[in-house]
């Protein structure tokens, strides 16, 4: 899959800009705060609905302007070959071939994309919110009706925890929804952590051979006997009710869980070293690439936010494999220093020029 | 806004207060309104007094109505055997429209939802408890938006009546996730309606 064209207005330090970029290698070259990383941002969020940086989307708007708009041209196999999004007064509009989309969530899975950010660290080293966020995201991208359910299940959850506040009474109308929907969430976890573990192994092995990666889905899914889900589900509320009611939330659920990543069955969050953190996201991030590319039939696009020079030799070859494959990569870069053949933009306070 | 004078200011915020006006086109009715001839915002001034004052509830179902019961409560070929439960008069048009239903409703006037502080004593819901014990309908259909407040809603009320109605149904949710009747088409809400399951 490649994205052709992008047209950007009062997006970030952005007023009027055009790309086209080359099916392969893209190099956004820049100084410090000149605008590269924005590029990354608007792309990935055309890609995911979301920023990388920050949950408010009123920050990506240009300084004294309202509204900002991002259009792509995309190329892929079948389907959608062209997204608009516009944000103005608080709202966001899709348009998917000049037609207004009913929700933001037909954006996903449209225009994958795989990112590489300095944020990534966070995978390794942040609290469990960042891993489930990383992998809703993403399991969004592949399966349109999962984040139906993820976004029924908070729904359901704040509900019931405002409830709990306002003196609680029967909560069994929620409950019901709330595994329901909780449930779908949990197996969906659970298979794609299964199998992003299985690819994410292979991956670290070949980066840092001789240690052992795991990625384990810790939830109360665990706790539910094979084929009593429900029933057991139901127990775990009740028995949590007086719980609930002194903590004025409810404790049990998907959004509790964790991904628990080890390496040689040390918890990586609290042992890992720098470099053991960054092949850890390496062979994550080529886990998910493979698995995009196994589920959508075509490789994602690949941004590249991080200067690449700061992984250790290990990790540098293990990216390279992406290059190599026929696959369309956007990379910042602060100079001409050791990069490859390809489409050169450069970028100075936010307008860009192509070379 | 300093630069209205007070009595136009007030009527732009009144109109900003109405579903789906924003302040800029709150501001383009209010001109629109003192514009030219005026006897058309004074018509539509008395027509929004007389509906106020003479529009109340049904008092079986709560439907809108000029009189005591509405149109279809005072209707003697509807079928009082089925209750149809739905959250706003709106609903019931949109019902209607179908021509597939024969039955009588109820209006509960809302859903229920604790972030907005509407439990289910502030719906009309101990209305529709009383009501069932009292006509004994055969079958109760539910007919409450598919987002998360409308499905709680129908799952409490299910509960409520459990023992005093034979048949509890809520209808098939062809209609997109979250989306309330208004928004269903009408092939789609009669399919709805049909392909109802057992609760
Ligand atoms: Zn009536």
């Amino acid at each position: 899959m490649y994205i052709e064209e992008l047209n950007i207005r009062c997006f970030r330090n952005y007023g009027l800009a055009r790309l086209h970029f080359d099916r392969g290698i893209n190099y956004i070259i820049g100084g410090n705060a000149q605008g590269k990383s924005n590029l990354i941002e608007a792309i990935y969020y055309l890609s995911t609905g979301r920023s990388f940086r920050t949950n408010r989307i009123a920050n990506l708007v240009k300084w004294g302007t309202p509204a900002f708009q991002l259009k792509a041209g995309i190329t892929r196999g079948a389907g959608i070959s062209s997204i608009g999004l516009l944000y103005q007064i608080g709202r966001t509009y899709l348009t998917l071939d000049g037609r207004r989309a009913r929700r933001m969530g037909e954006l996903l899975g449209i225009l994958n994309a795989i990112i590489f950010c300095p944020e990534d660290i966070y995978i390794v080293k942040g609290s469990p919110y960042i891993r489930r966020r990383l992998v809703d995201i993403h399991i969004s991208q592949l399966s349109p009706l999962y984040l139906g359910s993820l976004v029924r299940y908070g729904r359901v959850l704040r509900q019931r925890n405002e409830a709990i506040r306002r003196g609680g009474g029967r909560l069994s109308h929620w409950d019901r929804q709330l595994v329901e929907n909780g449930l779908e969430v949990m197996r969906a976890r659970a298979r794609y952590i299964e199998r992003l573990n299985a690819l994410a192994q292979e991956a670290y092995g070949k980066i840092r051979p001789g240690e052992g990666l795991l990625m384990r889905y810790k939830s109360l899914y665990s706790d539910l006997a094979p084929g009593k889900e429900e029933r057991c589900y139901h127990d775990g509320l009740r028995s949590a009710r007086v719980h609930d009611e002194k903590m004025k939330a409810t404790a049990v659920g998907p959004h509790r869980d964790d991904i628990v990543i080890t390496i040689d069955g040390r918890d990586a969050r609290c042992f890992a070293s720098d470099g053991q953190g960054r092949s850890v996201i390496i062979a994550l991030k080529m886990a998910q690439f493979m698995l995009v590319k196994e589920v959508a039939g075509e490789a994602p696009i690949l941004l590249v936010d991080d200067p690449l020079a700061e992984l250790d030799a290990g990790g540098r070859g293990a990216v390279l494999p992406f290059f190599t494959e026929r696959v369309q990569c956007i990379i910042t870069a602060t100079g001409e220093d050791g990069l490859l053949p390809g489409k050169r933009f450069m970028v100075k306070a936010g307008s860009i020029e192509d070379v | 806004m300093e630069i209205y004078p007070p009595p136009l200011r007030e009527l732009i915020n009144e109109l900003k207060r109405l579903p789906g006006i924003g302040p800029r086109s709150a501001e383009r009715i209010a001109f629109h309104l003192l514009s030219g001839d005026r006897s058309a915002a004074r018509r539509l001034a008395g027509a929004v007094v007389e509906a106020v004052e003479k529009i109340g509830y049904c008092r079986r179902c709560f439907n809108f109505t000029e009189r005591d019961l509405c149109s279809i409560c005072s209707d003697p070929g509807r079928n009082g055997r089925t209750i149809c439960v739905v959250e706003q008069p709106t609903d019931i048009i949109a019902i209607e429209k179908t021509h597939g239903f024969g039955g009588l409703y109820h209006v509960i006037s809302g859903k229920i939802s604790p972030l907005d502080g509407i439990e289910s004593g502030d719906l009309k819901i101990p209305q529709l408890i009383e009501r069932v014990k009292r006509e004994k309908p055969a079958e109760i259909i539910l007919a409450t938006s598919s987002d998360v407040e409308g499905e709680a809603t129908s799952l409490f009320i299910a509960r409520e009546l459990r023992g005093h109605v034979a048949k509890i149904s809520r209808i098939a949710h062809g209609i997109p996730v979250g989306s309330s009747l208004n928004f269903a088409d009408e092939i789609t809400l009669a399919r709805a309606m049909e392909g109802r399951r057992e609760f």
